[in-house]
């Protein structure tokens, strides 16, 4: 049942580049496609000193970003801003907008930060996806599966990769894990952007012809959408459903914590919970979860506080099967401000 | 001490620690980015780590009271001329107590709270010619210690500690990282040193810090009435180093030596030593055996290497000196009556 026959891919480095090759390709024929500059009128509510306040700025069709008109705001509107509402959906914040619309901002200490930590943690999926890629040597084959939607409050975001044979009892040490960290603090250190692109999926067919796991999803999302969602993090380009956070500088702390090998669906159906959902493990393959914790510069923890969300965050992650922020945890319905430790023992 | 040590003590680093001890709350080596404990905590995770954070402390000195018992390092009997290790205590204040003559004297009562041996150093480790035990004293929460400090704690198994002190040993007497430390290691009518940071006075005058005369209140003396008066002579056409000067006063380390200890509570790890002991109230203070010679005699035969729990001697709650008088004994016992008188 369990099936591993995928050939050998060209190593991770010339794969990655070929989707960013294409990536570039089709961001400029998009921005070509803007010939004559046309203006929108965005409605723009926030909170000001003496209340809640709505200005009218006049932006570009295609061209200007959210972050843009943060920026006609206030330097610290467009740092601390997360992730836009357009017309009260959440948009990422690097994303040109195409139409009148209202506009408003949600940061790491406001409204909505449900919204907000279900971006924050898709991303730090994301950049742990772009450091798993390219962390293996070339002898080792490694494709990326998908990254599974966990709440924060479950302790870790996760990444399930498909390794090689070779690596089925690997259990990696101490200083392998701080390997992988720090190569995660190169991404974050340079500050890149999390660049939007929207594509018709023949094109993301193209991008990923390496990875026929990601061509699954891409086809499961072309049957019920019109176009496909990919992000690039520098030269890293991946599958995301939902907005990510502006600039990989908004993460202060990060650990890869943890790896555990699942299997594929059949004990995955026993792990989880009796539902007669379909499983959202994928058919017959036997991957790795790994496991991460992240903290925004805005809310950093303690190095004592943070060895213990740490500790906490190498226990295996499950999803859960109905909504993910409501899972079977009895916490309070407030929006938590940091990842809520677990109740005392 | 003499006036040569004020001056090679005043560098820009012991200037700064005399400053900061003086009640100014700014941190000059703490980044700028840095954030406290709980900023960014809720304040159900606030309670959450203020109840879990002395729970995982007990569980680690009860640890001690398991009944599985590692592998202890090998213990040697005392002979003349070995070193034991000491203690950090805390200073808890003064009273007075009666000797059996009827003299009363000082004694300034401290505590033994939460104090364990923290590492060994060998000589070869430490490139020197004795082995060093260094002993923490009074546990601290862990919001106020750098992750590499509490790296080192939770490798001797023991809570953070406040005060950390270092004691040369003689090759005998090195104990295992983890050990509790209680009062009982001395006993009454031992000997001890006990060193500690004096109270700081601030920047203090030539009278109050050398004890000048200064000049007359009156009698014609113009606006000089607390000063030093002259410092050089015309010879040497320059001023000594070492000058005493006014200055910075206190808040440096003295040592006060040949102590006697008067009693031991073995239940509260309470010892009260003769006179007093430099230092404010609820201080911490590095506890040994005397160096004074005359003295040394009287800690022979000591619990060596040290006060071990659970061991096989069982002492009762107070242990009191020979002559300390005890209040529950009546003071005037009556002679027996010479027959035929």
């Amino acid at each position: 049942m369990v099936s591993r026959a995928f050939r050998l891919p060209r190593s991770a480095s010339l794969q990655s580049s070929h989707r960013s090759l294409l990536f570039s390709e089709e961001l400029r024929r998009q921005q070509a496609q803007v010939a004559r500059v046309e203006k929108i009128r965005v409605q723009l509510n926030r909170k000001g000193p003496d209340g809640p306040e709505t200005k009218t700025l006049l932006m570009n069709r295609g061209v200007s970003t959210p972050y843009n008109c943060a920026m006609h705001i206030s330097e610290w509107l467009s740092k601390r801003s997360v992730v836009a509402l357009i017309n009260d959906r959440p948009y990422h914040m690097l994303r040109p907008l195409h139409a009148d619309c209202s506009l408003s901002f949600l940061n790491f200490a406001g409204e909505r930060l449900e919204e907000v930590n279900k971006a924050y943690w898709r991303s730090c999926a994301f950049i742990l996806g772009a450091v798993l890629e390219s962390a293996f040597k070339d002898e080792f084959a490694v494709a990326l599966l998908r990254a599974p939607d966990v709440p924060v409050i479950s302790g870790a975001f996760c990444y399930d990769v498909i390794l090689d044979q070779k690596l089925d009892n690997w259990k990696p040490s101490e200083a392998q894990f701080q390997a992988l960290t720090r190569r995660a603090f190169a991404l974050l250190g340079k500050n890149l952007p999390f660049e939007h692109l929207s594509l018709h999926p023949n094109l993301a067919l193209q991008m990923f012809q390496e990875n026929r796991y990601k061509q699954e999803q891409i086809e499961e999302i072309a049957s019920q959408q019109e176009e496909v969602t990919v992000y690039r993090l520098g030269d890293f380009v991946d599958l995301v459903e939902g907005p990510l956070i502006p600039y990989s500088g908004l993460c202060f702390q990060f650990a890869v914590t943890a790896v555990h090998p699942l299997k594929g669906k059949d004990s995955a159906s026993e792990a989880s919970s009796a539902t007669s959902e379909t499983s959202t493990f994928p058919a017959g393959y036997d991957f790795h979860r790994f496991q991460g914790l992240s903290l925004p510069v805005y809310q950093r923890a303690h190095h004592v506080i943070w060895h213990k969300l740490v500790k906490r965050a190498t226990s295996l992650v499950l999803e859960s099967r109905g909504n993910s922020d409501h899972a079977a945890q009895p916490q309070c319905s407030d929006s938590p401000r940091t990842p809520v430790l677990p109740s005392s023992p | 001490m003499t006036s040569l040590c004020v001056f090679l003590r005043a560098s820009r680093s012991a200037v700064c620690s005399r400053l900061l001890a003086c009640g100014t709350r700014s941190y000059s080596n703490r980044p700028l980015d840095s954030t406290w404990w709980d900023e960014h905590l809720s304040e159900e995770n606030n309670l959450f780590m203020r109840k879990i954070v002395p729970m995982e402390h007990q569980e680690l000195l009860q640890g001690r009271l398991n009944p599985l018992r590692d592998e202890p390092w090998p213990l040697h009997p005392w002979n003349e001329g070995s070193v034991r290790v000491g203690l950090i205590a805390v200073k808890l204040g003064m009273l007075p107590i009666w000797s059996t003559t009827g003299e009363r004297h000082a004694v300034t009562l401290l505590q033994v709270q939460d104090c364990h041996v923290m590492e060994y150093i060998s000589k070869e480790r430490g490139k020197t010619d004795k082995d060093v035990l260094v002993v923490g004293g009074r546990t601290v929460s862990p919001f106020s210690r750098s992750a590499d400090q509490l790296e080192k704690f939770r490798r001797a198994g023991v809570p953070p500690k406040e005060k950390l002190s270092m004691f040369k040993v003689s090759d005998n007497a090195i104990l295992k990282p983890g050990t509790p430390l209680y009062a009982a290691h001395f006993r009454p009518g031992f000997y001890v040193d006990v060193t500690a940071k004096t109270i700081g006075k601030g920047f203090q005058g030539v009278m109050k810090r050398w004890g000048f005369s200064g000049q007359p209140a009156s009698h014609g003396h113009t606006k000089t009435h607390r000063r030093p008066g002259a410092i050089g002579t015309s010879g040497v056409a320059r001023v000594w180093p070492g000058k005493k000067m006014p200055g910075m006063m206190g808040n440096i380390y003295r040592t006060a030596r040949g102590l006697k200890v008067w009693r031991v509570n073995t239940k509260q790890n309470l010892l009260y030593i003769h006179g007093s002991v430099p230092g404010h109230k609820n201080c911490l203070v590095k506890v040994s055996d005397t160096l004074i010679f005359p003295r040394r005699s009287a800690n022979s035969n000591p619990p060596f290497p040290t006060f071990f729990e659970d061991g096989e001697e069982e002492l009762p709650e107070e242990l009191y000196a020979d002559d300390l008088f005890q209040m529950s004994s009546p003071s005037l016992i009556p002679e027996e009556e010479v027959e035929g008188k």
